[in-house]
Order: C-alpha cells, then structure tokens, then sequence
C-alpha cells in the first residue's frame, strides 16, 4: 500500500516536470519542444525553452524542496499543524528588506533581491529566536510562534509604511509579494545551493528526534533525546531553508502549511517518512501550481505564489473536513 | 463591559454635539460648476487653489495657476519634475491628503477626485468650495476640460488641447513619422505590460504617426504579456518606461535576451509617460519622441 | 458603592463587590485598577489627539472646546475635525477589542481574531472588487467591503461547520480561505494601475482619514444594542472557557452560544470595517494585552475593549504626528501592537 503511493507519488512528480518543460503562455507543441532540449529549434522556442522554463523548473524544484521540508519541521516543532514555515517571520522579514533595498538604495535586479530577502529571513529568525528563547525554557514552542506573529507583524507594518510612501518601492513589492519563479537564472540560483543543501542535511539528520519531539518533551527526554539540541537544529535548518525558498520565489504562501498534511494523510505519522513525502509532494504542489499559472490567463502569467493559495486552499479544507485525526 | 457601555454613550452624546456648520461662504464673484458630486458656487478668479490629483495638479500648472497645495503621489519624490515648478506646499499624499494642511492654506478652492476622495467630501467642502472630477480613469482630456471649468480656464485648456493635437500632427508631418511602435512597462519577472492606443502615452504615440501593433487590449489601455510570449511586443521601435532611463540595466531581461528582434529600444520616464496625465505631460511625451525622432535620423 | 469584602472563600485574588440595585458583581482589584488606568490612558490621549496638528492647541484650550467655552476656529477644529475622528478611534478600538476577545474565547486559541473568519482580507477583497469594476463613490467602496467581510465569514462558517463548529476546524478553515483570499488581494493590485493599488492599500490598511461626525454616530449607534446583547451572552462565555464537555455538563449550549457570540464579534468587525477599513491586529493583541495587564485567567470583555480603544487611538496619534510622514493607522496599529507583544514576552520571561 505505501509502496503504492510512493509510486504514485514519484509519478506525479515525473508528470509535472514534463509539464513544467512542456506548457507555457506561449504554446509550443511537444514536437518543438523536444526538439529544442535536444539543442535545436528556432531562436523563440530556445529562449522560451531553455532560457526561461529549464531555470523556472529548477528553481522551482529548490523552493518546494526547501518549503516543503521546512514545512514539517516546523509543524512537527511547535506541535501545531496550523504552523506555517513563514510563522517565525521569515516571510515579513524578507519582504522588509527587500522593501527598504528598493525604496533607499534603488534596488532593481532580482538577483540583488535574493540575497537581502535571504539576509532578513535570517535576521528575523535569529530575533524570534532571541526574543522567544531567553529565560528558563529555551525554544518554547508557543512562544518563538507568538514572537514570530509579533515580529512579523512590526515588520510588516512597517514595510507597507515604507511602500505607501514610495511608489517604486510599492510597485516593486507588489509584484515580488506575488511570489514568481521567473528572472533566476542559474547565476542567482547556484550561489543559493549550499545554504538549501545544508538545510536538508540538518534535517535530514534530525528527523528520527521529530517522533521523540512530538510526544512532548518529558518523554522525549525520558527516551533519551536532546529536546534542547533537537530545537536549535530545527530552528537554524528552517532558517535555511525558508530564506531560501522565500530569497528564489518570493513568499510562496501555503505550500509548507498544506504538503505535510498532505503526507501524513498518505504515509501516516512517521515523520520520517513524512519529511520524505513532503520532499517530494512539495516541488510538485509548486510546478503544478507554475503550469496552472502559465496557462490560466495566456498570453499573461499569473505569479505561482497566487495559484499556490488556490490549489492549496481547498485540499487544507478538505483535509480539515474529512479527518479528526488532523485536531491536535 | 460595564465601562465600555458609558464610553460609547458618551461618543454618542459627543458625537451629537458635533454637527457640521453649513460651509465657508467665498467673497466675490462666483459661479455654478457642475462636477462628480452635484454642484459648487466656485470662485470667478480663484487665487489659492488645493489640487489632490496629479492630473489637476498639471492642468492648472499648464494654464498659469500655480497651485498653493498639492497632493504629491509619494511623499519621497514629492511634485513631477517635469512640471518645473517648485513653491507648492505638499499636503499628503495623493490616497491620504491632509485636511488639516489643506486648510491651513486658506485655499478658495479645491480640486480632486471622487474615485479617491470621496469619503473626504464632505469636510473639504466645509473648507472652500470643491470641485470632483469621477475618476482618474476617465480619458484625461475630457478631466482637463472639467478642470478648466473649475478654474475659469476653459479657453485655455481647450486651446492647450489644440497644441497637442497641431504639434502632433507638426512632428508627424515633419520626420514622417510610420511604422509600429510599442510602449511596453516591465511590471515585475512575471508580467510585462503594453499600453494600447486609448492610454495616455500609447495615444500620442498614434497622433505623431506610429502604428501600435494588435494585441488582446483590455478597454484599449493595456494588455499584460508573460516573457514567454515577449515577441508580441515586436515592433519597429519599442519604447520601455522606467525610473532610471540613463540605466540601460532597467530593459527587461526578455527583450535583452530577444536583442534580434528588438533592434530599436528606447527607455523612457515612467513618471511622464505613464504618470505625467495632462497637457503638460503630454507636451513633456512629445518632446521625448521628438528628440527620439532627432537622433533617429 | 463599592467596598473591600471578606470573601468567604480564597479566590486567591483581592476583590471588590460591585452592587448596583439588586444585582451583586464580583470585581478583581487589578482589574478595576487597570480599568481605571486604561480609562485615564484613553482620555489624556484623546487631549492629545485632539490638540496636535497643522493648527497646535494646548490641552487647556482643547478642553474648553469640549465643554463648550470657545468659539471660532478652536470649536471647529477640535469639534468638527479632529473630535470626530478621535472618538472613531476610542469606539472602533473597543469594538475591535470585543470582538477579537469573542473569537479567542470561542476557538480557546491566542492567535485567533477576526481574521481567522477571513473579515480582514475579504473586506480588502470586497473593496478591490468594486474598485476594479469602477466604482467610485466612498459608500460603494464600503458596501464591497463590508459585504466581502460578511460573506467570508459566511463561507468560512459554512465549510467549517459539520456536525457542528469546533473551534478548531474553524481555524484551519479559516487559514485556508484567508490565504486565499489574500492571493486574490495580491492579484487583484496587480491588475490595476499603481497609483490606484496605492490608494486602495492605504484603504486596505485601516485608515480614520476622513471620518466624520455622521460615520462615529452610526458606528456608535450600531455598537450599542450589540454590547446589550453580549451581556446576556457573557456567562455563557465564561462556561466556554471550561471547554464543551464542561460547558455541556454545565447545562450550557456550547453551539448556540458560540454562534452568537461569533455573530456578534461579526457585527463588531463589520462596522469596524465600514468606517475605517480593515485595522489589523487590534483584535488580535488587545485582548491578550489585557489579560497580561490584569492577570484575569479568562479575557475580560470590558479590559479587551479599553486596551484596544488606548492600541487604536495611541496609533493614529502615532500615525498622524509622530512619523515624519502621516500614514494609514493600520500600518501603525501592526506595528505597535506587535511591539507590545513582544515586550510581553519579554517581560513574561523576565518573570
């Protein structure tokens, strides 16, 4: 049965890539499109093929690995399936940066969003983390979720403050809210790699203390586990990992709320094997929800960070209608 | 529960006390304008005029009334520079004037618009006399015209209007202008958008002599492209807007990388070509072809 | 009145006993004391607000205004301009208050506020819309939105609910329209031109710009027959807090109970919406800062509403004369109560 639905699974994967290759605003036919990934074709079909949906798959490949990821760590961290990777502010603290890059110093170039939109992410998680883990109780869950609303909403106001009163910088910003996997091209997406690498090795390593975490700390501590080291590390890998996603994409909403959801209702509650589905559901949740966009309203796009809520939104629904074993 | 209770009675009792007194009366001569929001008893010669739309604020700046107050569209760039005209006190920003700012410059009118200020009616009538054009959607020279009117300026307008047209009509004739031209505004990695022949710019474009090639227009103003489908926007010259036009870094990576089929591409002020609505403005997207068609040649 | 009382059981907190004819209401002194602070907060602020901008008053001025002793451009200023707005601020912040309290209570979750019925995005949807289908006027603006508020709370409610609404369903339903609706949002600003997504985001950040007499009485008259009504609703709440099976055994109708108070919480955030916009955050900080400032054990209707008249108030004044350039106040009402939260924090852990 689980086999079953790996295989599924891999095959919506492999489905979606051709996809991703094969569909866009401008409608190619397959023909020319194999034709072009074999190194011919016109001028157009080259640059519409590899020079725009070859970097646009790739990159949108690293986000949902990293959202995904990032996502059921951080659900499995605060023992909340409401949490949202971007619930530590990485989303707000971002957007602030990259707000303040366009509005003082006239930042246009994508690629120089990346990089200050990865600078905030970490900013903002090492202040949530400051503010939510002095004292007694390092890392309490409930309160790096509730220093993460509140940083991020300090931020967020003032980064609307910030565009209200700039309209480059507004205009800017409205686009990159949007969230879009077009303009990084492997120059801006290399540079990246390591950091989203290092997250997945970090969670990867962390994974098996995941089920201790989730049956409290008392007896995860009875078992043996480090609750206090297993944090840190959750911590700085969803660090990584969301300022990645969030530096290529934008802030992509929903995706790291939704796929774990999504994989523990196909293989249940091991969150290893949850952290591997969602590795694999969340890049094909985001290509799909790319293709949808390329196609919606041709000859325009719609940014995948729109169609993402709307392909996410009713499967969330859906789940919280069907299963109690979604309640905490 | 107990305490909210007598706090709201008392906003209610405060509240009643505040009725609006009936507006200020102007001296002098006035007349009657018909605008967005019925009528106002406006001043023959008005001397201090508020304006709170960039459209209104152009307008009066091109028939010689300097405004005392504007409401700048961003409170970091402050008035157009294109208008070259400086003096203007700011009052808030062009979603969010400032009442209390408007008023202290004694203004004997007030312009602005209904789709933006339409909540702020009531108290800036109660100020001076205010005057509403619908919405800044309208095509700009029927709003101008209604801006003449309030300004006791409708000769004026009309005859700036005229200009317009005689001096496209003087560059058309001169550089013999033909050939397809598009005005594309890079929006963001997603969308690029091509303005269309009824939007401010696009049409004065059309009136120098260039053709804006077919695309699936909404209402004629514009329509968005993914850069997947870029060569839509070929034409024989492709003007892009944006902030920086000495930074040649602003062309959208589309058109950069399709360089073969863009062999013309000019950048231009996003600030006149698409925000500087008015004769001025207008004048100001003229001058700019003009000086393309110069070099051109 | 009011007199220390010797209670016969340890509540473990100093009360008084409040008497008013026949009826007999325990009050917590912290409660009473941070009641009468927030109270004192509120009105030095409104002095404030009342006499800051283009034309100064002292706040000895502005109060002979108030009572009726000027004449001329003090009256008009402090009665007409400023007066009116101010008292929006104070009625809005307490209605927010209430109601982002009503929401915490009824899902038993801190986070919770009236954005988890997706009021917040889908008044900015409902606005949106009617701006890019061309309306104009200031009241068709305001029906798009306080008809997009409604409607999402209703369809939130509606796919929320089977075999009855739990609090938690509520919220992940309520997750996943919001987000969606705020795509819409994001998509819709995208369709139109910059100047008028500017416009329309300063609406949609909450704005008391403009607001006049007419606009603080309806919004006070529409206030007053709800907080009647929640009082009968109040014992009820305080069951809920006990949780369903105790509210059940308790005799209570959890259901029906929580379907009022909800409605009722609407209501609050809709005429909120309907004269300032949708003001984020006071709904959802206020509540939890009052709790933290009178240690109550469940959220005080009455302390909820002061704290978000004092959040809402204090940010327009901030909005207004503090920063160097005069902004929307619900990009200062996110700001300032989110700093409030964090120093909350701090000072918990401080503890």
């Amino acid at each position: 049965m689980t086999f079953r639905r790996l295989g599924y699974v891999l095959g919506a994967l492999a489905a979606v890539l051709l996809l991703s290759l094969a569909v866009g605003a401008n409608m190619l036919s397959p023909a020319v499109v194999l034709d072009t990934l074999r190194g011919g074709g016109d001028a157009q079909s080259q640059y519409v093929v590899t020079g725009l949906r070859v970097p646009r798959t790739v990159t949108g490949i690293c986000a949902g690995v990293a959202l995904g990821i990032a996502g059921t760590l951080i659900q499995a961290f605060t023992r909340n399936p409401l949490a949202d990777p971007g619930i530590l502010g990485v989303n707000a603290g971002a957007a602030f940066t990259v707000a303040v890059g366009v509005a003082f110093f006239g930042l246009r170039d994508i690629g120089g969003f990346v990089w200050l939109a990865f600078l905030g992410a970490l900013m903002v998680t090492l202040a949530v983390y400051v503010i939510g883990s002095a004292g007694r109780a390092p890392a309490d869950p409930i309160r790096l979720t509730l220093a993460g609303v509140a940083i991020g909403a300090v931020l967020s106001g003032i980064t609307t403050g910030l565009t209200l009163s700039n309209p480059d910088a507004f205009d800017a910003m409205r686009g990159w809210n949007a969230g879009s996997l077009l303009g990084r091209d492997f120059g801006v997406l290399l540079p990246v790699l390591p950091f989203l690498l290092a997250g997945v090795a970090i969670a990867i390593v962390v994974a098996p203390g995941l089920n201790a975490l989730a049956l409290g700390d008392d007896v995860a501590r009875a078992q043996g586990a480090n609750v206090a080291l297993i944090r840190v590390a959750v911590i700085v890998a969803v660090t990584l990992l969301c300022g990645t996603a969030t530096a290529l994409a934008g802030p992509i909403s929903f995706v790291g709320l939704m796929v774990p959801h999504v994989a523990r209702w196909l293989f249940g509650v091991d969150q290893r094997a949850i952290l591997a589905a969602s590795l694999l559901l969340a890049p094909t949740m985001i290509l799909l929800a790319d293709v949808i966009g390329r196609v919606l309203i041709a000859p325009a796009e719609m940014p995948v960070g729109i169609v993402t809520a709307f392909v996410g939104a009713p499967v969330l629904i859906l789940l919280a209608r069907r299963s109690r074993a979604a309640a905490p | 529960m107990r305490f909210t209770v007598p706090v709201v009675l008392a906003a209610v009792f405060l509240a009643g006390c505040s009725t609006p007194e009936s507006s200020t009366s102007a001296d002098g001569a006035t007349r009657t304008v018909e605008h967005a929001r019925g009528t106002a008893q406006v001043p023959d010669a008005p001397q201090r005029v508020v304006v709170l739309e960039p459209l209104e604020l152009d307008t009066a700046v091109a028939v010689g009334i300097t405004p005392v107050g504007a409401a700048v569209a961003s409170n970091t760039s402050g008035l157009p520079k294109y208008l070259g005209v400086d003096g203007i006190a700011p009052v808030g920003t062009v979603p969010e004037p400032d009442l209390e700012a408007i008023a202290a410059l004694k203004p004997d009118l007030i312009l602005g618009t209904e789709s933006r200020h339409s909540k702020l009616y009531d108290q800036l009538a109660s100020v001076a006399p205010t005057v509403f054009m619908k919405t800044q959607a309208d095509p700009w020279q029927d709003n101008a015209k209604l801006i003449g009117t309030a300004l006791n300026k409708s000769t004026e307008v009309a005859g700036l209007l005229d200009t317009y047209q005689q001096r496209c009509a003087a560059i058309r004739s001169k550089y013999q202008v033909s050939g397809t031209a598009s005005l594309v505004r890079p929006r963001d990695e997603t969308t690029l958008s091509l303005y269309g022949p009824v939007s401010f710019a696009g049409s004065t474009l059309q009136c120098t002599g260039f053709t804006i090639p077919e695309q699936e227009w909404e209402d004629g103003l514009q329509a968005d492209i993914s850069p997947e489908n870029v060569l839509k926007a070929k034409a024989d010259h492709v003007f892009v807007t944006t902030a920086d036009v000495a930074d040649t870094g602003t062309v959208p990576a589309a058109i950069r990388d399709n360089q073969a089929a863009f062999p013309s591409v000019t950048l231009v002020d996003t600030s006149v070509w698409v925000s500087g609505v008015g004769p001025k403005g207008a004048q100001t997207v003229l001058d700019d072809i003009e000086k393309f068609l110069e070099t051109a040649k | 009145m009011t007199a220390p009382s010797s209670p016969e059981i340890d509540f473990g907190h100093a009360r008084y006993l409040l008497r008013v004819g026949a009826l007999t209401l325990p009050v917590r002194r912290r409660s009473l004391l941070v009641a009468t602070g927030l109270v004192t907060v509120i009105l030095a602020l409104a002095v404030l607000a009342l006499g800051l901008g283009t034309y100064t008053l002292t706040p000895d001025q502005v109060v002979r205004a108030l009572l009726g002793q000027s004449t001329g451009l003090d009256r008009t200023v402090v009665l007409e301009w400023r007066l009116p707005r101010t008292l929006a601020a104070v009625v809005i912040g307490g209605a927010l208050g209430i109601a982002g309290a009503l929401f915490q209570t009824v899902t038993r979750n801190p986070l919770a506020s009236p954005d988890v019925l997706g009021l917040g995005n889908g008044a900015f949807t409902g606005m949106l819309t009617a701006v890019v289908i061309g309306a104009t006027s200031w009241s068709l603006l305001t029906l798009g939105a306080v008809l997009g508020g409604t409607a999402a709370a209703a369809v939130i409610w509606l796919l929320a609910s089977r075999n009855g609404v739990t609090g938690f369903r509520l919220i992940i339903v309520g997750i996943g329209v919001s987000a969606l609706l705020s795509s819409v949002n994001t998509w819709l600003l995208l369709q139109v031109e910059l100047d008028t997504a500017m416009f329309a985001s300063a609406w949609g950040a909450g704005s008391l710009n403009g607001v006049g007499a007419t606009a603080v009485r309806g919004a006070a008259l529409c206030t007053l027959p709800l907080l009647v009504l929640l009082a009968f609703a109040i014992p009820r709440l305080r069951q809920m807090d006990l949780g369903d099976d105790a509210a059940t055994a308790l005799g209570a109708r959890p259901g029906t109970a929580r379907r009022t108070v909800l409605i009722i919480g609407v209501a609050l955030v809709s005429i909120g919406t309907a004269v300032a916009g949708p003001v984020a955050f006071i709904a959802l900080a206020a509540p939890q800062i009052a709790r933290r400032l009178a240690r109550t054990p469940y959220l005080s209707l009455m302390l909820s509403a002061l704290a978000g008249a004092v959040l809402l108030l204090a940010s327009d004044v901030i909005a207004q004369h503090v920063l160097p350039i005069a902004l929307p106040v619900g990009v200062v009402t996110v700001s300032v109560g989110g700093l409030y939260l964090i120093t909350m924090i701090i000072r918990e852990i401080r503890r």
